[in-house]
């Protein structure tokens, strides 16, 4: 047996909150674009009725994933999971590091070159790793960017600034 | 006989040494992203896209294709040893591949799963050399109306597929589509979306799109996990040979699988996943002994392997002929030709038929290279396997950025993917699928370019939609899935 309830579940909210906020967003804006008739659309038709679709389904998301959710019977209701600062700090550092890592790579691509913009994001990155071995990330780090040069430049010839 | 000098100009352009070479580079690169558990063949092919530039179109596209269906054969060997699967095809060889591996009989299992993607290939192809050409005049006919109805049901159907949460994954299509409208609008040329970047006025680069909501995504999450060192058994690879028994058993099952895999390619928006799972199911179905399924049972193994394979070769018909991709990696397939300036369609094989024929004959031969790749050197695909993730990814992450940033050398770009990952990952923590967003993201300009164009044509008349018998079929089929949703309660 299934039963809805009421049982505010905050994954669904969230849920529901981010496609209400796109719809809305997107309804608005293409208010802007102007809308014109079924026989002649302009430009903000198509997107007006696809932020429409969004807010349908975001209202639907809240209701039925984040405010009456389904509660099975025979399911034993989950044991919330208990996660110390070490854990945590493991499952955010990826979230940081690889992000910041690549906006290195962008940053430095076309101001400091290949060379650099490649070893910076292997090492940035790199050490999203749970235990970084430091010693093979620097190598990796060092053999990379000459990897990077022999097969893009000089292998296919693709006009990067090295330095 | 046409078909049989058709195949003959394909031979001429496959059969060169630099289209072989090509080949070979695409499938072996496809093994290796198959066989790398949590990489799949969209990297590879956004990785080699770029690269595609400097050589012959006919040969980029033998080389991108051999990536898609290597990373088939590839996907199934981690499964195999590892219980892993490399694609979410091969989440069904876990099913049998791996107690059989426990059982001391890992290379017949492997051996097994080469020939049953072999046969499932072959079917696949000899459908594509038949039917393409067929749907293609077929095609011909399709008005806007009819064009708009397919892409709804294509997406439909992906969404179906792409996981259980039918609202999540239809508001991912509906995301996916948001973001295809970004860029100068072609009738009314206003900019739609670009917040006044210049670098996005021609749309977003799928390239950055799918490589943020699954590469990037992906491989944050990957890291998160927190054993991803893989305890390796050591199996024996002594007896390669499958039993008089086993082939008895696998011969029909590869037979059933190959059917169900191709129909499941021609139709877009299946996919690989659904063909194997749908495979497994009819021989637990048809099995006197389901008992046994989940202990080993050969053709739980080969049906879906020859199904996922056949499916892979077909959905090049609808990529092709209708210029409407079956899943993500056939949309980045159908970015990659566009940026040759080649726009698959009803047209597309009668204005090349060379390319065409030529794909078709490569088939042939990278299904060949892959079982020679397969079968001498199940040792080496295996060592691949104890490559630490760790000093893996920082490598993909290079290669991703600098394929991301080569295809328009834009800097924007690169931003792009890491804001697609970002969000990538906050809607994959919700269970929101990434897979229909690609796709959609991809069929969105035409949907609308059709939509507006049908209803021109109508006088804003939407029965337009329903009184083409075409347009009719695919609505009713959404809408008879949805029913069907509803009441077993997916909703």
């Amino acid at each position: 047996m299934t039963r809805r309830t009421f049982a505010p579940d905050p994954g669904g909210l969230i849920s529901g909150a981010i496609m209400l906020a796109i719809g809305i967003a997107v309804t608005v804006t293409s208010l802007g674009y102007g809308i014109g008739s079924l026989r002649r659309m302009d430009a903000g038709f198509f997107p007006m009725l696809l932020g429409a679709g969004a807010i349908l389904l975001g209202l639907a998301i809240t209701l039925l994933q984040g405010l009456f959710p389904v509660r099975s019977d025979e399911a034993e209701t989950p044991v919330p999971e208990t996660l110390d600062w070490a854990e945590r700090w493991h499952r955010l550092r990826p979230m940081l590091l690889v992000p910041l890592g690549i906006a290195a790579f962008a940053a430095l691509l076309e101001t400091a070159g290949l060379l650099i913009a490649t070893f910076a994001l292997v090492l940035i990155s790199g050490l999203a790793a749970e235990k970084p071995d430091l010693r093979r990330l620097v190598v990796i780090a060092l053999l990379a960017p000459v990897g990077a040069w022999v097969i893009f430049v000089l292998g296919f010839g693709l006009p990067f600034k090295l330095y | 006989m046409e078909l049989l000098s058709n195949l003959a100009d394909g031979a001429s352009i496959a059969l060169s040494w630099s289209a072989i070479f090509y080949c070979f580079i695409g499938v072996s690169l496809g093994m290796v992203v198959g066989v790398l558990p949590g990489i799949g063949p969209l990297p590879a092919i956004a990785m080699l896209l770029p690269l595609t530039f400097y050589i012959e179109p006919s040969e980029a596209i033998i080389m991108l294709a051999g990536i898609y269906y290597g990373g088939q054969y590839g996907g199934s060997t981690a499964s195999i040893l590892l219980n892993l699967p490399g694609t979410p095809a091969a989440a069904v060889t876990c099913l049998e591949g791996y107690p059989m591996a426990r059982n001391g009989r890992a290379s017949v299992a492997l051996f097994m799963t080469a020939i049953a993607s072999l046969v499932g290939s072959m079917v696949g192809i000899v459908l594509v050399a038949a039917f393409a050409p067929v749907l293609a005049r077929f095609a011909l006919e399709f008005g806007a109306a009819e064009y708009f109805s397919l892409m709804v049901f294509a997406l439909f159907a992906a969404a179906a597929v792409g996981g259980s949460d039918m609202l999540k994954s239809l508001s991912m299509v509906v995301i996916g589509l948001i973001l295809g409208i970004v860029g100068q609008d072609v009738t009314s040329g206003i900019f739609r979306f670009t917040f006044g970047l210049p670098a996005v006025a021609d749309g977003l680069n799928i390239v950055a799109v799918a490589m943020g909501v699954f590469g990037v995504s992906e491989i944050i999450s990957t890291i998160a996990m927190r054993s991803h060192s893989t305890s390796f058994e050591r199996f024996t690879f002594s007896t390669m040979l499958p039993t008089r028994e086993e082939w008895r058993r696998s011969v029909p099952a590869m037979g059933r699988g190959s059917a169900i895999g191709a129909v499941a390619g021609i139709l877009p928006g299946a996919g690989a996943a659904m063909a194997s799972f749908m495979a497994y199911a009819v021989e637990l179905r048809l099995s006197r002994v389901p008992q046994l399924f989940g202990k080993g049972r050969i053709e739980g193994l080969t049906a879906p392997e020859s199904a996922n394979n056949a499916t892979a070769q077909a959905a090049f018909i609808p990529t092709l002929t209708l210029g409407v991709p079956g899943d993500a990696v056939m949309a980045v397939m159908i970015g990659a030709l566009m940026i040759h300036g080649i726009t698959p369609g009803p047209t597309f094989i009668a204005e090349n038929p060379t390319m065409f024929w030529g794909l078709v004959v490569s088939f042939f031969v990278g299904n060949l290279l892959l079982v020679l790749l397969n079968i001498p050197f199940v040792g080496i695909w295996t060592r691949l396997l104890q490559v630490p993730y760790n000093a893996l990814f920082p490598i993909i992450l290079v290669l991703v950025s600098i394929g991301v940033y080569s295809i328009n050398s834009s800097v924007v770009d690169i931003y792009l993917v890491l804001g697609f990952g970002i969000f990538g990952l906050i809607m994959a923590r919700l269970g929101f699928p990434p897979a229909p967003l690609v796709l959609a993201f991809i069929l969105s300009p035409m949907m609308e370019e059709n939509f507006r164009r049908a209803l021109l044509l109508s006088r804003g008349d939407f029965s337009t939609f329903v009184t083409s018998p075409i347009s009719a079929a695919f609505l009713g089929l959404c809408i008879v899935g949805l029913l069907v949703m509803v009441l077993s309660r997916k909703m």
